[in-house]
């Protein structure tokens, strides 16, 4: 079955494309690839013009220059040129909701928010569906890893981070239980009815909630000194690898006031890896934020600002801003039909482009940046020797709406099916009315 | 005679009065009626009351207009006699010198709650409640209650007399000079009448001056649970279906059933009508219905209408204003100051220059003390309002003769006239600057709030007692004194012989009342050690104690203390200045980012763009455009003569479009996009509540969107009408609203309509399935027609016939089915599925008319075929899906298979934020589908032009058209393409670097506005923590609870 002849992409596509009607992982055939001739961004900030990317049991074997790299046509099954095309690493989607819900208003679809305040122990990785007709929708854009992660409470739970690709959670789990989510109070709230939203007003519960985190966490605290504890509390054992290992301690909240709450709160338990998500005002808290370590997931940048008066376009500039500043960043999408937008997010790197960032910077915040943020840079992010070869091909710029078009995907050296029902109906409907 | 003296002929005949016959009916009334031919059985002898009273000496404010120095006002049995300079007093007549103060006529307040027991709602489960719950003989509304009157909901507790041990309501009203009270239940929306009374200490019925005085309405529905309205929109029209259905009642020839509701109105129709809102875009609207009926509405309104002064005062309403101001806020955190809204802080430091800016625009009003939180603010209110530029002419006018004249009884209260009540305040000092009220007198009768004839006993006194002479200060508030008095104990150390003295300061415990003072105090001296007690008269003039003193010993003796020194007060007299420096820092809109004046036409020459035409030319490259007077006077002409004061712009390397058009937008509405109380709602329109204040006006424009399509929401299959506006940022709604545009409904099908995602009450509502949404339909229309008929039937009877048959009734909501049978009135429907969009084309088909528009329609690449056979336009959006059941078939393709079968393919947003990029959802239908370029940008501009039949003027670049005109930094279609600048009508509406601009001045104007606070609060004014009012962002789906 070894295929020893330069493939067209036509070919690929079809090999990749026409299995079945339901996109299911592919059985690998190929286990030497070549990809040839493709304008590679490396995801780090580099970029190779003409490439020669080899890919070996899944793994990236090398990134080379073409124009001085001779191929040796015995070492590959399959060689691709993907000359005049690009070639990013995965996009990863962090902080959503991916897998967790197929219809927002259907409750019985809906698995992200479990009922209690403090719930550190309710993990999504084991309510990822990788059947979801969503997620296939999503990986045509170039997205090929999320986040899945629990909403709502004040602990919402444990997320792990996942290949969009697999026959289940087993199979697509790419980081168990990476870290754990908190959402911080506000120190605001609203008032009024629906239509006419009153003023907000100080939130009264702001210091009696924390009051209640910090209790918690210092329960945790003494619970991981334990080496034998009994009996088992389920909500202190799944914050131990808080404290003794690498898990992350992501921090959904926007102000400045709050920010600097958590900051306070993260220096108090010596958090070592703290996140902010959300992060409407990180880069005005920027210096404190990096000398404790934390580094930031900013809130989509299609979203309208805070405040009346603040400039339109500031959500566009945050990440601009916060580059500038030497913050680690990634842009994420979560908010109203977070998961069907996530197919948008290589448009919000896009966005931040227009204002200010460069193409590789933007191209980084949804990739590099984002994998360092959520422990999984030594596997994924960029196309670098030793990594996952989790990345995909697009005809023109991903970042750009009208020349996004993914022609060629791997997740871990395997080819992905880019069929999804939407292209289906959309075939099927072509054909009736006998359209091009 | 006689036989007028039962209950309720009186009133009657009040009613009925005349203003020529008013004297006589005062005279009526209160001389021979109420005191000497009493009706009420008394317990005991009768009393008489004939005896007058004179007030002299004292300077009289007759009214705002008239002051007579040293004059004398005479009153018997609370009705003024006679007014003048010195003249004879009758014998009979008491006389109370009020020489040294001002007497001004009592206030009036027009609008008030006081003493009026609150409705209740008989609604108590969690379903929906669809019908009136009061049954019987009234409107099918329960917010519409012309019926209610509030001289039957008058709880007498709270008008009762303050006692010590209670403070009675009317109390705060008294202390700050008010004398007469307008009372209404102010719940509903056709709330019914209020009636007047005056706040003295008699019986109710004394009080009560006239029963039914004005009709009160609101925008609010109050505690009504039922469904309808559900908006500020639905709250519109039922009044005005209200007002057809009463002019229909009344020209019934014979009436089967008679309606209280109806009777009601009817009977008090001619009562002033006063209407209450929240805020200066609401005053706006009420002038509308105003204008459509006929009705002279005087409106409550609150102090922001200098934001609209213009517009308001164009109208020459009847206003009432609260005197309550904002407060500065406390922000002294840099953070959180910036939940407080530049709107917010320039509204803190405006608001009290709006009573003096209605004043200067001439518009009249009358204030109230309604709307204060803290009443005893009122009176320093009232003086910042002076300080603010308004005369205190204008001021005693707007509390007096305004508000008797808009109820229509200043021919007994609001002046201090012969035959009047003798209802006035008696102040020390200037009222309007640092006086204080002493006396509110209502119906002749004073309710002291400070007492006149307090004796000042402060000062330094020697009080001598027995032998010994004690040093005492008396010194504290004039009607609560306090004081220390010192003993002197000599010591004679018997060893050296040195005499050594201890002296003790002791509190004294003090009270005076009267003439007669007490005092107890402790002391230690040579002779008494202990408690002394004493008792004294106080000779004024002499400023002499004398009386009997129990000593600590017991026994008794006399005593006497002489003052010596007076007190002085340590109170700085305040500075009053009158200061109008600020009137004129009105930004349009009030708010970020608004103009400081309203932008103007101007001449623009743009050159070297690359102009997207969306016309046979294409894409022009180096090409130039003119624009005057507001339209595209010409596209890339080779030589061209400039008119004078041209603005020139180089566009080089930039792209030049027309404005994108939104088909369907939510933004800039009041108080509710969906009218969700019933399946039909056709008789709302949007275009009644446009918010002229919506940042997102703002926000759109930076993402070069000039036009609008403001759409109801999808709560229901028969929604209601659409506004298609301009976003002219700083213009008033009515200036937003296009001229001449056709008039566009919404219709709705799906989960929505039926109420899926409602939870699980919401299951009572017809229709619950997409079976039942054609049946409102074919139900809706049908009507309609059957309406027509009966109309044409009505028409086509002789004048005689007429004058014996009932006409049938105006039916708003009818009247605009109506329009769409006859092709006047277009269709947008909200639509997902291909069943029910394929079910509407039937239901138009088998009526004769095509639907305009099916919106969002994702399914509609599944019947694109159909939707072209039957003429209707598709407005989608590119990508959404997934976030209901009913899209779960819509795929990012069905614009482009629209577009492809020659569907007239439009993009919308629905949403606010979407809505400043449609030009990246353009973009995706070249991804999606491979429509070109050109054609994927007419999906936001020339083909929701046609959509909306604004083609003819908008949506291209052609000469002629609209100079609604984008320019852009890049290819309008790049993830880089940035507005820079955007023109409506010839107008620079937005501009890239004047926005930098404006953020800064408005930095700066929060500064300085911060500054004022921050000395305010030095001044002792009371500050607030920030709060932020939160925009509501609208969706299709945004509906009530």
């Amino acid at each position: 079955m070894i295929i020893k002849t330069l493939l067209n992409i036509v070919f690929v596509l079809s090999l990749a494309t026409t299995y079945a009607q339901v996109p299911t992982p592919l059985t690998q055939k190929f286990k030497n690839i070549l990809l040839l001739n493709g304008f590679a961004h490396i995801g780090n900030g580099e970029t190779v013009t003409k490439s020669a990317i080899g890919i070996k049991d899944g793994k990236i074997d090398f990134v080379k220059n073409a124009l001085t790299y001779s191929v040796d046509k015995t070492e590959w099954d399959t060689i691709i040129d993907i000359k005049g095309k690009q070639v990013y690493p995965s996009f990863i989607a962090s902080n959503s909701t991916i897998g967790l819900t197929e219809i927002d208003a259907v409750r019985a679809t809906n698995d992200f928010r479990e009922t209690g305040l403090i719930n550190p122990h309710v993990r999504a990785l084991i309510a990822f569906n990788t059947d979801s007709k969503v997620l296939y929708t999503i990986r045509t854009n170039g997205v090929l890893i999320c986040q899945p992660t629990p909403r709502g409470g004040l602990i919402s739970g444990t997320s792990s981070v996942m290949n969009m690709d697999g026959w289940n959670w087993e199979d697509a789990v790419l980081k168990i239980d990476d870290g754990i989510h908190i959402n911080w109070p506000s120190k605001f709230t609203n008032t009024g009815w629906w239509a006419e939203p009153g003023e907000i007003k100080p939130n009264p519960k702001y210091k009696q909630t924390i009051t209640q985190l910090i209790e918690f966490f210092k329960k945790a605290i003494a619970y991981a000194q334990l080496k034998h504890p009994n009996p088992t509390d389920l909500k202190l054992k799944a914050m131990i690898n808080v404290f003794k290992g690498n898990q992350r301690v992501y921090f959904h909240t926007n102000f400045a006031p709050e920010i600097n709450d958590v900051i306070d709160f993260s220096r108090r338990f010596k958090l070592k890896y703290p996140v902010i998500v959300g992060g409407y005002d990180a880069y005005k808290l920027s210096e404190r934020l990096k000398e404790n370590h934390f580094s930031v997931m900013l809130e989509n940048p299609h979203h309208l600002p805070h405040f009346e008066g603040d400039l339109t376009s500031i959500v566009y500039e945050l990440p601009k801003k916060l580059q500038d500043a030497g913050v680690l960043f990634c842009i994420q999408n979560a908010g109203q039909m977070e998961v069907m937008n996530t197919r948008n997010l290589p448009f919000l790197a896009g966005t931040a482009m227009a204002y200010g960032l460069t193409e590789e910077q933007a191209i980084a915040s949804i990739s590099y940046n984002a994998a360092k943020i959520l422990n999984i840079d030594d596997k994924v992010g960029s196309i670098e020797k030793g990594k996952d070869a989790t990345l995909f091909v697009s005809d023109g710029n991903a970042l750009d709406m009208r020349t996004n078009n993914v022609v060629l995907a791997f997740v871990k050296g395997r080819f992905i099916d880019l069929s999804n029902h939407q292209k289906q109906l959309s075939e099927k409907y072509h054909n009736k009315y006998h359209l091009k | 005679m006689k036989k007028e003296k039962n209950n309720t002929l009186p009133h009657l005949n009040w009613f009925k009065i005349t203003k020529l016959h008013f004297v006589f009916a005062i005279f009526f009334f209160y001389t021979s009626y109420v005191f000497t031919q009493e009706i009420t059985p008394q317990n005991g002898v009768y009393q008489t009351n004939h005896t007058y009273y004179a007030i002299t000496g004292a300077t009289i404010h007759i009214s705002s207009t008239q002051i007579i120095e040293n004059g004398t006002l005479i009153f018997k049995n609370g009705i003024i006699q006679k007014i003048g300079k010195q003249f004879k007093l009758p014998n009979n007549c008491v006389e109370i010198d009020l020489k040294g103060y001002n007497i001004y006529p009592a206030f009036v307040d027009v609008y008030s709650s006081l003493s009026i027991t609150k409705r209740i709602s008989k609604h108590k489960t969690p379903y929906p409640q669809l019908t009136t719950l009061k049954l019987g003989p009234y409107y099918w509304n329960e917010a519409v209650h012309p019926e209610t009157n509030a001289f039957e909901l008058i709880d007498p507790q709270q008008l009762s007399k303050s006692t010590e041990k209670k403070k009675s309501t009317k109390q705060q009203w008294i202390n700050n000079g008010f004398a007469t009270v307008n009372v209404h239940q102010n719940d509903g929306i056709l709330r019914g009448t209020s009636c007047l009374i005056n706040l003295s200490d008699q019986p109710l019925k004394d009080n009560i001056i006239k029963t039914k005085v004005a009709n009160h309405y609101s925008f609010s529905k109050g505690v009504s649970k039922q469904a309808y309205p559900s908006s500020q929109m639905g709250a519109i029209a039922l009044i005005k279906q209200f007002y057809y259905d009463l002019m229909w009642y009344e020209n019934l020839k014979h009436k089967q059933n008679e309606n209280y509701s109806f009777e009601s109105a009817l009977a008090n129709y001619n009562l002033p009508h006063i209407f209450k809102v929240d805020d200066k875009l609401e005053v706006l609207r009420v002038m509308k219905i105003a204008k459509e009926f006929g009705i002279d509405f005087i409106i409550k309104t609150a102090n922001d209408c200098y934001e609209r002064i213009n517009e308001i005062s164009a109208l020459n309403p009847k206003l009432i204003i609260p005197l309550n101001f904002p407060k500065p806020f406390d922000l002294s955190d840099p953070f959180v100051a910036r939940f407080v809204t530049l709107k917010q802080l320039k509204h803190w430091e405006m608001a009290p220059y709006n009573p003096y800016i209605l004043h200067k625009n001439n518009v009249e009003f009358a204030f109230t003390l309604d709307g204060l939180t803290s009443k005893k603010d009122f009176l320093k209110n009232l003086r910042k309002t002076v300080k603010h530029g308004l005369p205190k002419q204008t001021a005693l006018k707007a509390l007096t003769e305004n508000p008797a004249r808009f109820l229509n009884v200043d021919n007994i209260i609001g002046t201090l006239e012969k035959n009047k009540f003798a209802n006035f305040i008696v102040v020390k000092g200037d009222l309007f600057t640092n006086g204080e009220i002493y006396e509110t007198w209502i119906d002749g009768k004073p309710h002291i709030i400070k007492d006149r004839h307090l004796i000042d006993i402060r000062g330094t006194y020697d009080f001598k007692i027995g032998e010994v002479v004690y040093p005492v200060e008396i010194k504290g508030k004039l009607e609560k004194p306090s004081g220390t008095i010192k003993s002197y104990n000599l010591i004679v150390d018997s060893l050296t012989g040195v005499t050594k003295m201890d002296t003790l300061t002791s509190k004294m415990s003090i009270s005076f009342e009267g003439k007669q003072g007490s005092f107890s105090f402790v002391v230690n001296d040579n002779v008494h050690k202990g408690v002394i007690q004493l008792n004294g008269s106080f000779y004024l003039k002499l400023g002499i104690f004398e009386g009997n003193a129990l000593l600590p010993n017991g026994s008794w003796t006399k005593w006497n203390g002489i003052k010596n020194k007076s007190f002085k007060s340590k109170n700085k007299k305040e500075s009053f200045k009158v200061d109008t420096s600020a009137i004129s820092r009105t930004f349009y809109p009030n708010m970020a980012y608004g103009f400081d004046s309203l932008p103007q036409q101007q001449s623009f020459f743009i050159k070297n763009a690359t102009i997207w035409t969306n016309e046979e030319e294409g894409i022009i490259k180096n090409a130039n455009l003119l624009i005057t007077d507001g339209k595209i006077k010409s596209v890339n002409q080779s030589k061209i003569k400039l008119p004078p004061n041209c603005v020139e712009i180089d566009a080089k390397g930039k792209h030049l479009t027309c404005g994108i058009i939104d088909e369907h937008s939510h933004i800039a509405i009041s108080k509710g996009v969906n009218e969700s109380g019933q399946a039909v709602s056709a008789e709302v329109s949007i275009a009644d509540v446009v918010r002229s204040n919506d940042i997102n006006i703002y926000r759109q424009l930076s993402g070069g969107v000039t036009s609008a399509q403001l759409l109801h929401g999808s709560a229901n299959p028969i929604g209601g009408q659409s506004a298609l506006i301009k976003l002219k940022w700083g213009f008033s709604p009515q200036d937003m609203l296009i001229k001449d545009a056709d008039g566009f409904i919404k219709f709705a099908l799906g989960e929505n309509v039926k109420q899926s995602n409602w939870g699980n009450y919401n299951r009572i509502r017809f229709p619950q399935t997409r079976m039942g949404v054609e049946q409102v339909f074919y139900d809706a229309f049908i009507r309609a027609k059957d309406y027509q008929k009966l109309w044409d039937d009505y028409n086509k009877l002789s004048d005689k016939e007429k004058q014996k048959t009932n006409p049938p009734r105006k039916d708003l909501e009818l009247e605009i089915i109506l329009q769409i049978l006859k092709h006047k009135r277009f269709i947008t429907c909200h639509s997902y599925v291909q069943s029910e969009i394929n079910m509407l084309m039937h239901v138009a088909d088998s009526m004769g008319f095509t639907v305009n528009t099916f919106t969002h329609i994702l399914e509609g690449y599944k019947v694109a075929d159909k939707l072209k056979r039957h003429g209707a336009g598709a407005s989608t959006f590119s990508d959404w899906w997934a976030y209901k059941y009913e899209v779960n078939e819509a795929i990012p393709y069905n614009a482009s298979i629209l577009h492809k079968v020659g569907v007239v393919t439009a993009l919308n947003s629905d949403d606010a934020e979407m809505g400043r990029r449609l030009n990246q959802e353009a973009a995706k239908i070249v991804k999606y589908g491979g429509v070109s370029e050109q054609d994927a940008w007419k999906m936001v501009t020339l083909n929701p032009a046609k959509l909306l039949h604004l083609d003819h003027k908008m949506g291209s670049i052609k000469v002629g058209k609209d100079a609604d005109i984008v320019i852009w930094s890049d290819n309008p279609l790049s993830i880089n393409a940035k507005v820079e600048k955007t023109f409506i009508d010839g107008i620079l509406m937005y501009d890239v670097y004047r926005n930098e601009q404006l953020y800064k001045r408005d930095q700066l104007e929060r500064k300085r506005i911060i500054k004022l606070m921050i000395e305010a609060k030095n001044n002792g004014e009371p500050t607030k923590k920030p709060t932020i009012k939160k925009e509501k962002h609208w969706h299709c789906d945004t509906i009530g609870e």
